[in-house]
């Protein structure tokens, strides 16, 4: 035990010691969630578009005045004529270009019938689905308001409740899915790094003839890692809540128990990824590929996890952050209790178990 | 030149002596290029519903049958309270319920104006979002074929329609973006990341000290550290570039040559930032973790996630400066819209200045003193 | 000829001195040894010399280069061989020999010559397509030695060259550094060994940054009145 406690300090003194990685481990999940919450928005605010009137008549102005009263749109441009549609594109100044047919407004009173046409950049599709549909609402608007004579369209009220995040913050995704990215940066990367470290300097082989056993040597030098990792996942929880207005709406113990587990998971990756790395770089390269990337790109964290092809999707459920994700979720913003989240937190166990039971395997038959 | 050059055949022999380090270079990448796009899906495809019809007239069934017929609401289940429905909800089984209020058709008849009610699952926003847009456009829609069958218009109201083209993406198929940026992120990370953990690793290991005692000029180390590592890079751009032809069947509508141009002032760019970084590391995990750092704010700022337009002033002021979002922006106007050399003037200079003033900065910090 | 002179040298880091006002002169073709416990300055007067590390003041000319303004000189006219072994330990024997050789622009048919008269001369004719990382430790040491001596320098500098090594080995180890003496090549090593220090024809004790002593082992043990290095040594240092 004594030994374990000097291989604690030393390598905590090791940590300490590098002032730039350790500003870094704090800096980062503050920096992302910073861009999360602020400038990874999905909100439509003064989306740039171009409009092409054909019709010069007094109904388009007024559909244009209509259009670019709202917040929604910010009309850039007008243009003069179709080819330079593809040009104003080009240019990536818009996103929209709003064209209206020549004889609009004869089109509208006299044949009853008249056609606008929305020319979207779909080389950019964040919010393409959202802003088209913006559109469609204040063209029926606008149809509505021309219409007054007569009423065209029974009116009728929709109440909308939105469930758990009544603003759609995009933070709500966005917080568990950070703290995930977080644990795998600091605990599972660092612990690959730094084992292989010790086998790219020969230390591990001194290590491993002291009396100290092997798998203490090894807990020695991850747990400070895990405790940093703890310590910023802190850090991203406070943030959210204080910066962000998020709810901790169920138990705190349950969510630090749950981030301890997954802490657990990274570890335990981390650790069975230095058993097959020769080096520092493969350490990095393969903990960056096999959990990092599908931390990413595969837990449900910014990708819907329904979009993805099967195999995908089968893939993703041995993804230890998808759990993760989806039982701090429950935790926080649906205020689920330890009951809310067994399945969850079973399957991380699990996956634990699976992946200590590898790694044990793998040290022994050193 | 000939120190140049025995510089590049000995990272060339390093990197190859290496078998994991190679096949990791080689593999991952295409791997990765061809797997995450397949995840990369933001659209709403389907949404999950329940109807809870407190009605059960004509009008209500006609109502759940617009629905049905709209394509992008599956009904789920045959829940017929709320209390099931909003468990349901808690469950993530259901993303929005719909109640349709009692005596609907009667009120709607009578010209009494009904009340529907929408519960969403808002945890992801945007989803929310254009949930309620699709249920709000449908309910208007219904609402105003109704009218028109029960009260016989006097005259007939004039209506307007809107077409609406995708262009360049017709499909709004999110893989054709998706693919060049991952293209994007593989092409930085590898070739940063790789050349300056070489670098450091050579002065972990001590191996630098050697090459510092030899006459050899400053520029002639930057060239040798900094050529295999853009050669490696332009690989597997190249690679990247026929994946996402052959696999993908994604064409790139502009100048293949210009594209590659542009990719090789990008990528000097991006190694000078890689190298400048290992000037100021003293260990691999330093770092890889200030890479990590740039690398996730420069990726997570260039408009491949989230459209740049709605990132508030000071992130586009970031963007000034995040050669990621040039660099994204150039793939997007040469593969998918067939921008020309005209059209990327801003991106062009801007690229250029980042590599010119990076690997000036290079220039002025690397010492081959070790104080 | 002198081929090494050093004046008043000093070198701060901030406030620290490591470096305190040594002189000394080192003959062309000599062996000089360079004694001192850890710490007392040997690495970074050492690191002046090669032209690593700028000094802080006084004079250094090797070669008859000056250390203040001629560093590119003097790092053509060198030869070093770094305490850490610092070879390229994934590339082969006749690799490394071949890349410095190429970086110190020895003509490419001359260095083919040069690759295969060391090999020979190192008995590594087995080893010569063996990567680096799977010689022993002594082949490795004797390796890194001829490869800091590829270009024919002028004075070639080690640093603890034998540590670790066992003794056979390092006994052919000193019979490489004597042939290179003949050569009237100028050989500066800094050793940890005593016995080591008695085959130098001069050595110069440093302690706390500064000279203690500086002259011919057996002259110094007779004018000091030790009998063996061991004792010459820790009179210096222990102070």
């Amino acid at each position: 035990m004594k030994g374990f406690r000097a291989i604690l300090i030393k390598e905590f003194q090791h940590i300490f010691r590098d002032r730039k990685t350790l500003a870094m481990v704090f800096v980062i999940p503050v920096v992302m969630i910073i861009l999360f919450g602020y400038a990874i928005s999905n909100e439509i605010k003064n989306t740039k578009i171009a409009i092409l009137n054909h019709a010069h008549d007094p109904l388009s102005y007024t559909l244009i005045e209509k259009v670019t009263s709202t917040n929604y749109f910010q009309n850039i441009k007008f243009l003069h004529g179709n080819h330079e549609i593809e040009e104003i594109f080009r240019e990536g100044k818009v996103r929209l270009v709003l064209v209206i047919p020549d004889r609009f407004e004869q089109s509208f009173y006299k044949e009853k019938n008249a056609t606008v046409q929305l020319v979207a950049d779909a080389s950019d599709l964040n919010n393409t689905v959202t802003l088209v549909n913006y559109m469609q609402t204040i063209v029926s608007d606008f149809q509505a308001e021309q219409n007054v004579l007569l009423p065209n369209m029974q009116p009728f009220q929709i109440n909308v409740k939105m469930e758990y995040n009544p603003e759609m913050k995009s933070v709500y995704m966005f917080v568990p899915g950070n703290i995930a990215m977080v644990m795998v940066i600091v605990t599972a990367l660092m612990a690959s790094i730094t084992l292989s470290r010790e086998k790219e300097s020969g230390s591990m082989r001194m290590l491993t003839i002291t009396p100290i056993r092997p798998i203490f040597v090894i807990l020695g030098k991850i747990l400070p890692y895990m405790i940093i990792s703890f310590f910023s996942a802190i850090v991203i929880l406070l943030m959210a809540v204080f910066i962000f207005q998020m709810p901790i709406n169920g138990g705190i113990a349950l969510l630090l128990l749950i981030c301890l587990i997954f802490m657990l998971t990274a570890a335990s990756f981390g650790i069975l990824v230095s058993t097959f790395a020769p080096s520092q770089q493969v350490a990095m390269i393969a903990t960056m590929m096999g959990l990092f990337m599908p931390t990413m790109l595969l837990s449900g964290f910014i990708f819907p996890i329904e979009n993805m092809p099967w195999i995908l999707r089968v893939f993703s459920n041995i993804v230890p952050s998808t759990w993760f994700i989806i039982a701090i979720k429950d935790v926080m913003i649906k205020g689920a209790g330890f009951v809310g989240i067994l399945k969850p937190f079973l399957i991380l166990i699990l996956l634990n178990i699976v992946l200590i039971t590898i790694t044990l395997q793998r040290i022994s038959k050193k | 030149m000939r120190t140049v050059l025995a510089l590049i055949k000995k990272e060339f022999l390093q990197i190859f002596r290496n078998p994991l380090l190679w096949r990791l270079i080689v593999f991952i990448p295409f791997l990765m290029l061809m797997i995450f796009p397949y995840a990369a899906d933001l659209d709403i495809k389907n949404l999950n519903i329940v109807v809870i019809d407190h009605d059960r007239s004509t009008f209500s069934q006609d109502l759940i049958a617009k629905l049905d017929g709209h394509g992008l609401f599956t009904r789920f289940g045959n829940i017929q309270n709320k209390r099931e429905a909003d468990n349901a909800l808690e469950r993530d089984k259901i993303d929005m319920i719909i109640e349709i209020p009692q005596a609907y058709e009667r009120d709607v008849q009578k010209g009494i104006q009904p009340t529907i009610s929408v519960t969403m699952n808002a945890i992801n926003g945007m989803k929310a979002g254009v949930g309620v847009s699709y249920i709000t456009n449908v309910l208007a829609d219904f609402m105003s074929e109704i009218h028109v069958v029960y009260n016989e218009p006097v005259e007939l109201p004039g209506r307007i329609s809107m077409i609406s083209n995708y262009w360049f993406n017709e499909k709004m198929n999110f893989r054709n973006i998706f693919v060049p940026g991952i293209l994007t992120i593989l092409v930085t990370m590898i070739g940063s990341l790789l050349s300056t953990l070489n670098i450091v690793r050579e002065k972990e290991m001590g191996t630098i000290e050697q090459l510092n005692i030899t006459p050899m000029k400053k520029h002639q180390f930057i060239f040798g550290k900094m050529i295999p590592f853009w050669l490696i890079g332009m690989f597997e751009f190249g690679v990247g570039l026929l994946i996402m032809r052959f696999f993908f069947g994604i064409h790139v509508q502009g100048s293949v040559i210009l594209l590659l141009a542009l990719t090789g002032i990008f990528l000097l760019g991006m190694l000078g930032l890689g190298f400048l970084v290992s000037i100021f590391s003293r260990t691999q995990v330093q770092s890889m973790f200030i890479i990590v750092f740039v690398f996730i704010t420069f990726i997570l700022l260039s408009g491949l996630f989230t459209s740049i337009d709605s990132m508030p002033e000071w992130a586009k002021i970031i963007n000034t400066i995040n050669p990621v979002a040039y660099f994204m922006g150039i793939l997007k106007l040469v593969i998918l819209k067939g921008g020309t050399l005209q059209n990327l003037q801003t991106e062009i200079i801007s690229l250029s200045i980042f590599a010119v003033f990076i690997n000036t900065l290079i220039l002025f910090f690397y010492k081959r003193e070790i104080d | 000829m002198n081929s090494i002179v050093v004046k008043n040298l000093t070198k701060k880091f901030g406030d620290f001195t490591a470096v305190n006002n040594i002189s000394f002169e080192v003959k062309k073709g000599e062996v000089f040894g360079f004694l001192g416990a850890n710490g007392a300055g040997k690495t970074t007067a050492m690191k002046i010399l090669c032209g690593l590390l700028k000094p802080t003041f006084g004079e250094a000319y090797i070669a008859g280069y000056n250390a203040f303004t001629e560093g590119k000189k003097i790092r053509e006219n060198i030869g070093y061989m770094s305490q850490r072994f610092s070879l390229y330990e994934d590339m082969k024997v006749w690799e490394n020999i071949e890349l410095f050789g190429t970086i110190y622009k020895v003509k490419k048919s001359i260095l083919k010559e040069r690759i295969k008269r060391v090999i020979q001369r190192l008995n590594m004719q087995s080893y010569a397509d063996e990567l680096v990382g799977s010689l022993p430790l002594g082949q490795k040491q004797k390796l890194a030695f001829a490869t800091a001596l590829i270009h024919e320098p002028k004075i070639v500098f080690l640093d603890e060259p034998t540590s670790g090594v066992d003794p056979i080995v390092r006994r052919e180890f000193w019979e490489l550094i004597y042939e290179t003496a003949a050569k009237d090549v100028t050989v500066f090593t800094t050793t940890h060994y005593m016995d080591e220090a008695e085959y130098c024809n001069r050595i110069c004790i440093m302690a706390e940054g500064s000279v203690q002593l500086i002259g011919n082992p057996e002259e110094l043990k007779r004018r000091m009145r030790v009998n063996n290095m061991d004792e010459l040594f820790c009179k210096f240092v222990k102070r």
